[in-house]
């Protein structure tokens, strides 16, 4: 994740800076191929953006997807379990057939 | 033959359909293409609808409409989203 320098690493590992980000409801995602040849000309990178509320996140390779992929798994599995509406999230949210569960107007 | 530059964009929603356009370059289709999903997003009433757009069969961009305060489709948040890729400038990934 990109940090602004103001929030650089911290020496006290529990002064770390932390980002918090609430998500109330579904947000729009774009996912977005990008790639740029390196300044001396030798080889083009690529990456994916995916941009998301205030987030982008930079994903570089297969690693870096299947590990963020991952990790929103695990918390996608405890927030049902924990979560009193939980059950009605069950459905896998990476399953190409996934419908997301329909909120109720307020 | 002048050669020319195809556009796919894919919506899905309650329903699936395939849009398909020609325009004269790679930049022009580009431009189509996220016209395509503006007027697709523009009317697409209650469904959350999910963009795959392609030039010349290369990824372009998913887009994926999500849900707003009151439950309903963001729309509008899609629009702001297509503000964010037109004005970003490409940053470099952080290695």
């Amino acid at each position: 994740m990109h940090m602004p320098p103001e929030m650089a690493v911290s020496a006290d590992p529990y002064g770390q800076p932390t980002i918090a980000v609430d998500w109330t409801s579904r947000p729009n995602y774009a996912a977005i191929p990008q790639s740029r040849v390196t300044d001396d000309q030798r080889r083009t990178m690529r990456w994916t953006d995916v941009h998301m509320g205030p987030l982008t996140w930079q994903i570089l390779d297969r690693a870096a997807f299947h590990a963020l992929t991952s990790i929103l798994r695990d918390v996608h599995r405890t927030a049902v379990v924990v979560c009193l509406d939980g059950g009605k999230h069950r459905a896998d949210p990476t399953a190409d057939d996934y419908v997301p569960t329909q909120q109720p107007m307020q | 033959m002048t050669p020319m530059s195809t556009w796919t964009l894919d919506i899905t929603g309650q329903s699936h359909r395939t849009i398909i356009g020609t325009a004269a370059n790679a930049a022009a289709s580009r431009a189509a293409a996220l016209r395509a999903i503006g007027t697709a997003n523009a009317a697409a009433g209650f469904q959350h609808h999910r963009y795959e757009a392609a030039v010349d069969g290369e990824l372009l961009a998913i887009i994926q409409t999500g849900i707003d305060e009151e439950g309903l489709p963001d729309h509008r948040g899609v629009v702001d989203l297509f503000d964010r890729i037109a004005n970003a400038t490409q940053d470099d990934p952080i290695i």
